[in-house]
C-alpha cells in the first residue's frame, strides 16, 4: 500500500530517538548488565529495533491520520488516496478520477466520396490525442444513413464537402478542452480528407480530484439525497456521476427576490412551490457550431435578409449567437444580425414548468431563438422570398449539461411532487482580464508559459461562483506561481459584460473588484450571475519594468 | 586492574576477534568465528570499541541519528586526505566530534576506565590504497588502548 514508508530515511529523528530510548529502558529493566551506549549491542540490536519500531509506528500514525476525517481535513496532502477513498465511501462519495473532453470536429473532404474513420483512430491537436469511440462511415452527399455510425457529407459551397464527427480525448484532463478552430492531424492515412478542425469548443475534460478538493464534496456527501434545502439540491445533482463536476449551483425559491415565478397569481405575492436552479457547469461558455437551414426573406439595399429559427434542440441553454457564417468560412467575423428573438417552448415536454414571461425561461432548455441577418450580397440573383433555402454555420455560446440536468431533476422519480423546477444556465458575466507582467528587460516568457497563465486565470475565475464579486487578488494569486524574482503584475483590468435575461447587455469595469449589480427585477444578482472567463479572454503582455541595475 | 574490578560491569559484545593483551595482532571485524562463539568486553576495551565505531561511522549514515559519526571516512573516500598533514588535521577535528558524542551518552555511574578522556594520533602512513593510522584512546582512569586503523583510500564515485 502506498501509505507505507518506503525508506527509513523518511523517519522523523525525534521518533527514532523516542523509540530507541523506550527500548533502552525496557532493555535496562530486563538486562541491566548490557551496555547500551554506542557499541555493538547499541548498533545492531537497540538501534535497528528502534528504527524498525519507529517505522511501524509511523505507518500506524499514517493509517490513523488517513482514517480520521479530522486529520484529513486538517492536512489532506498527508492522507493516502486509497485510505481516503475508503473513508469517504462511507459517505457515498466516489473519487472523481477526471473526465475526458469531448466535442465535434469537422472533416473537410475535397471529393464527394465516402471514407471510413476506424474505431480508435487517433487525432493529434498540439500534443493532445483524441479518438473515435466507434468506427464512422462517411457517406457521399445525398446518401441516406442507416445507422448512427454513418454520416453524410454536406456540400460546403466552395467545391469541398464537410462532415462533423464526435471525438473524445484519449486521456482525462483539462488539456483536452481545445478551442473551436483548433486543427487536428490524424496519425493515420485518412483518405479524401484535407483538413480536420474542431467545430466546437471541446468541453468536459477535468483533472483527477486532489484530496483537498475531494473533501470539499463532503458536505454534499453527508447531505441527504433528497430534495429539500439548497445543499440537498446540490447533493442530488452531484450525486449523479454525469454531473459530479458541476462547478456551482444556486438554488432560489420561496422568499428569494430573484424568484418571480411563484408570483403568477392574482395577487403579486409569493405562493411558493417554484424552484429556479442556476448552474455553472463549466469554467466558461463553450462555442458550438450548427449547420442550419436559413430562408431568404427579402432583398434590401444593404444585402439579402435571411431568417433562421433555432429550435430548442439547438438553442437550448445558449447564451447568445456568436456568429453566423458560410459553412466554409467559420473563422470569419460573421454576418450582421438584425434581430434575435427568444421564445419559450414547453410543449411536448414531460414536465412543463410554469413560465409566464420569456425572461424567466431564458438560458433554459426550453428556449428557441429566431434570427434575422443580412448577407452583404446586393444582387439577390435567383433568390425567392420565403422559398430559397441555404445552409449557414451558426455558432452559439452555451453552458453545457443544463439540458441533461433539467431532465434529471424534473424526472418523475426525482422531482418532489410539490415543486415546479426550472433549471437555467447561470446569467453570464463575460469577463475579460488584462494585465501586464513587469520584468527585467532581458527576461523572455515562453509562449507555453503565457498559455498556462491564461488557463490558470480562467480556472481561478471559475472558482468564484455565485458570490457576486470578483477580486483582482484572485487573478494575482493565480499568476504568482509563474513569477520569478524581479517580476511583478501591473494593475489588473477587469471588464465584464453581463447579458441579462431580458436580452440586453450591461457593462462593469474595475481594476480591483467587479461587483454584480443587485437587480433582482431583471434576474441579475450575485445569486444568479457568474463570471465566465475563457483562456482567450485573458490578455497578458510582458513589459520591461525599468529596474535599476 | 584485576579481574575482580570488572565484576558487575555493563558489557558489550566484542566486535573484533583475536584481541590480545599485549603486542600487535591482526583483528577480525566479526562477532564470532570458527574458533570463538563470541566474546564480551568491558573497561578500556569497550571504550576503544565505542570510539572506533563512532569514528568510522559516516556522519548522516544512520537514519534517525543524524549527529552520530564523523566526516573522516567520507573525506578519505573522496580523496581529500592524501598526506600526513591533512590526515592529522582531519583527525583533530573529527576526534572532537567523537569526544562530544561519546561524552554525551556517558552516564553518572559509568566506570572511569570506560569514560573517554581523549584520543591521540600516534602515526600516519600511506600505503598503496590504504591509510594506516596508529591511534591511542585514553580513558579518564588513565588506562589506554592503542589501535592501528587501516582505511581504504580508493576514492569512490559517491561524492
Amino acid at each position: 500500500m502506498a501509505i507505507e514508508i518506503t525508506s527509513l530515511s523518511e523517519l522523523d529523528t525525534e521518533k527514532v530517538a523516542d523509540m530507541t530510548a523506550k527500548l533502552a529502558q525496557y532493555m535496562q529493566e530486563k538486562h541491566p548488565e548490557v551496555e547500551l551506549t554506542r557499541g555493538v549491542f547499541h548498533d545492531l540490536v537497540l538501534y535497528f529495533n528502534g528504527l524498525l519500531n519507529a517505522a511501524i509506528q509511523e505507518n500506524i500514525d499514517r493509517v490513523r491520520q488517513s482514517q480520521s476525517l479530522l486529520s484529513i481535513n486538517a492536512d489532506p496532502t498527508l492522507a493516502d488516496d486509497e485510505v481516503v477513498d475508503q473513508v469517504l465511501s462511507n459517505y457515498n462519495i466516489v473519487r472523481d478520477n477526471g473526465t475526458q473532453a469531448a466535442g465535434t470536429v469537422t472533416l473537410v473532404c475535397p471529393l464527394p466520396l465516402g471514407t471510413l474513420v476506424p474505431a480508435g483512430a487517433l487525432f493529434n491537436a498540439e500534443g493532445v490525442f483524441f479518438t473515435t469511440d466507434t468506427a464512422i462511415t462517411i457517406l457521399p452527399p445525398d446518401s441516406t444513413p442507416q445507422t448512427n455510425s454513418e454520416k453524410v457529407l454536406v456540400p460546403v459551397g466552395d467545391g469541398t464537402y464537410a462532415v462533423n464527427i464526435l471525438l473524445r480525448a484519449a486521456t482525462e484532463g483539462t488539456s483536452g478542452n481545445i478551442t473551436r478552430g483548433t486543427v487536428l492531424a490524424p496519425n493515420f492515412v485518412l483518405g479524401n480528407v484535407d483538413t480536420v478542425y474542431a467545430s466546437s469548443d471541446f468541453i468536459g475534460g477535468t483533472n483527477p480530484t486532489e484530496n483537498a478538493a475531494y473533501l470539499d464534496k463532503l458536505q454534499s456527501g453527508l447531505a441527504a439525497k433528497t430534495i429539500g434545502g439548497r445543499v440537498s439540491y446540490a447533493a442530488t445533482i452531484r450525486n449523479n456521476p454525469a454531473f459530479e463536476n458541476t462547478l456551482h449551483i444556486s438554488t432560489l425559491g420561496f422568499g428569494d427576490a430573484e424568484q418571480h415565478r411563484d408570483q403568477h397569481s392574482l395577487f403579486p405575492i409569493s405562493g411558493g412551490g417554484k424552484i429556479d436552479i442556476y448552474l455553472q457547469t463549466s469554467a466558461y461558455a463553450y462555442r458550438a457550431t450548427h449547420f442550419v437551414d436559413a430562408v431568404f426573406m427579402q432583398q434590401t439595399p444593404e444585402g439579402s435578409v435571411w431568417q433562421i429559427v433555432l429550435e430548442k434542440e439547438i438553442a437550448q441553454h445558449a447564451y447568445e449567437v456568436d456568429a453566423i457564417t458560410e459553412l466554409n468560412q467559420q473563422s470569419a467575423e460573421g454576418y450582421k444580425i438584425m434581430l434575435a428573438q427568444t421564445n419559450i417552448v414547453t410543449e411536448g415536454e414531460t414536465f412543463q414548468p410554469d413560465i409566464r414571461y420569456i425572461y424567466e425561461g431564458v438560458y433554459s432548455k426550453y428556449q428557441s431563438i429566431a434570427l434575422q441577418f443580412i448577407v452583404p450580397d446586393t444582387t439577390g440573383n435567383g433568390l425567392v422570398p420565403n422559398t430559397t433555402r441555404k445552409k449557414f454555420a451558426v455558432s452559439l455560446r452555451k453552458m453545457p449539461l443544463v439540458n441533461e440536468i433539467t431532465d434529471y431533476l424534473t424526472g418523475r422519480d426525482i422531482r418532489p411532487r410539490g415543486a415546479d423546477i426550472l433549471v437555467k444556465a447561470a446569467v453570464p458575466c463575460f469577463t475579460k482580464i488584462s494585465f501586464e507582467i513587469l520584468t527585467e528587460s532581458t527576461a523572455v516568457f515562453a509562449e507555453q508559459t503565457i498559455k498556462e497563465m491564461k488557463e490558470a486565470v480562467s480556472a481561478a475565475v471559475s472558482t468564484v461562483g455565485f458570490t457576486g464579486q470578483l477580486h483582482s487578488t484572485v487573478i494575482t494569486k493565480a499568476i504568482t506561481p509563474f513569477l520569478e524574482k524581479q517580476q511583478a503584475i501591473s494593475i489588473v483590468d477587469m471588464f465584464g459584460r453581463i447579458r441579462r435575461p431580458v436580452g440586453d447587455n450591461i457593462y462593469i469595469r474595475d481594476p480591483h473588484k467587479l461587483i454584480i449589480p443587485n437587480d433582482p427585477e431583471r434576474l441579475v444578482t450575485g445569486r444568479t450571475t457568474v463570471f465566465l472567463t475563457a483562456p482567450e479572454d485573458v490578455s497578458i503582455s510582458v513589459r520591461s519594468a525599468g529596474f535599476s541595475d | 586492574m584485576s579481574l575482580i574490578d570488572y565484576v558487575n560491569r555493563k558489557y558489550d559484545y566484542l566486535s573484533f576477534q583475536n584481541v590480545r593483551p599485549a603486542g600487535d595482532a591482526k583483528l577480525g571485524l566479526e562477532l564470532f568465528n570458527s574458533k570463538s562463539n563470541g566474546q564480551i568486553c568491558v573497561g578500556v576495551q569497550k571504550l576503544s570499541q565505542r570510539w572506533l565505531l563512532e569514528f568510522m561511522t559516516e556522519l548522516g549514515s544512520m537514519p534517525g541519528l543524524p549527529e552520530r559519526g564523523t566526516n573522516f571516512v567520507s573525506a578519505v573516500r573522496r580523496g581529500l586526505i592524501n598526506n600526513a598533514v591533512a590526515a592529522a588535521s582531519a583527525f583533530t577535528i573529527e576526534s572532537m566530534l567523537v569526544q562530544r558524542n561519546l561524552q554525551n551518552e556517558e552516564y553518572e555511574d559509568m566506570p572511569d576506565d570506560e569514560r573517554l578522556s581523549g584520543a591521540e594520533l600516534l602515526s600516519v602512513s600511506f600505503l598503496p590504497s590504504y591509510l594506516r593510522m596508529g591511534i591511542k584512546i585514553n580513558s579518564i582512569a588513565g588506562t589506554a588502548r592503542e589501535v592501528i586503523l587501516p582505511i581504504s583510500t580508493l576514492p569512490t564515485s559517491d561524492v
